[in-house]
């Protein structure tokens, strides 16, 4: 556990947070909030809908702290709500997208971004990071996960709940893939 | 063929290739160096983000809390509506359990104050 000062151990912590004490909330957000704001952010882009879903996840985190038995890392815990909880936005995105644009494509969608940059955009960070949200989810999780917080493969695997192999295929195949779309909105920011 | 050594590649940097593994990459990147930088400058790119700092709005916390305590009410709610609903439906019960012994589908009955045994169920009757 990240150091702390009102409880000792994570078992402490997990204790007062089944007896619904407000100070174990209070910890666990100052704990986790950087964390859990680097996987929604990352996942979700800059947004108020990325802010409301960091504060789901604490409030699930909250009320099913009894199902937790403990076979996992706290941090493995609430980074797994996390993920599940950006994927089930990133699906109602999709589904409000394919309603009010059902006809248009990815090329398009890259001209959406072209055409709503700013020379801050342009930046080559913010080229890579506008990349990354156009990855499909699956690449888009492990990239946020290894690359925004820093997870191991291994971690990566166990949060995700898949093996190794494919924590490690999808993550090549989501540099490859991140290669190609950089390269297309470079192209189109300079059109 | 690539991704095989791509994912090999991804191994070692976190030290999970085997000594086959590493003999093997070893051999691969001295015939395609270049494809080993190519892999270098791709992960480049990520690391241009790693250091990306994101962060919840200052009312973060004080919202998950009010959040917390108005589910904790509603629940609190739910369990009297529960018991509530119990109850009248237990009263219906023994009306119409007391209507069909004595044809008396009354307050004065449900609240046990007619003689089961008598003509006149009516608590008025006793009142007189």
């Amino acid at each position: 556990m990240p150091s702390n000062q009102v409880f000792d151990t994570e078992e402490e912590l997990i204790v007062s947070l089944k007896r619904a004490e407000e100070k174990a909330y209070v910890e666990v957000m100052r704990l986790y909030k950087e964390q859990i704001a680097k996987t929604v952010f990352g996942m979700l882009g800059n947004g108020a809908e990325a802010e409301d879903i960091g504060q789901e996840v604490f409030i699930r985190l909250f009320k099913s702290i009894d199902k937790f038995k403990g076979e996992a890392k706290l941090a493995t815990y609430i980074t797994r709500i996390a993920i599940n909880l950006s994927l089930n936005a990133i699906q109602r995105r999709k589904r409000k997208w394919q309603i009010f644009y059902s006809g248009e494509k990815k090329d398009e969608r890259l001209n959406a971004f072209a055409d709503s940059r700013t020379e801050k955009q342009k930046d080559e960070k913010e080229l890579v990071r506008r990349a990354v949200s156009l990855l499909d989810s699956n690449y888009r999780e492990v990239v946020v996960l290894k690359v925004f917080q820093g997870y191991k493969s291994k971690e990566v695997a166990e949060i995700l709940q898949i093996p190794l192999g494919t924590v490690l295929t999808r993550y090549a195949r989501a540099q490859k893939k991140l290669k190609i779309l950089i390269s297309e909105l470079d192209s189109d920011y300079d059109r | 063929m690539i991704d095989k050594y791509h994912i090999l590649w991804l191994k070692k940097q976190e030290d999970l290739l085997s000594p086959e593994e590493f003999q093997e990459l070893l051999v691969f990147g001295q015939e395609n160096p270049d494809q080993i930088r190519s892999w270098e400058l791709l992960e480049a790119n990520f690391d241009l983000l790693s250091q990306e700092e994101f962060k919840f709005s200052h009312e973060f916390e004080g919202k998950v809390l009010q959040k917390m305590k108005s589910s904790q009410i509603s629940t609190y709610d739910r369990a009297y509506q529960w018991v509530a609903y119990s109850g009248l439906a237990a009263s219906i019960l023994l009306m119409l359990n007391l209507f069909l012994a004595q044809d008396s589908f009354s307050v004065d009955a449900l609240i046990g104050l007619v003689d089961l045994t008598s003509e006149n169920s009516s608590v008025l009757y006793y009142l007189e």
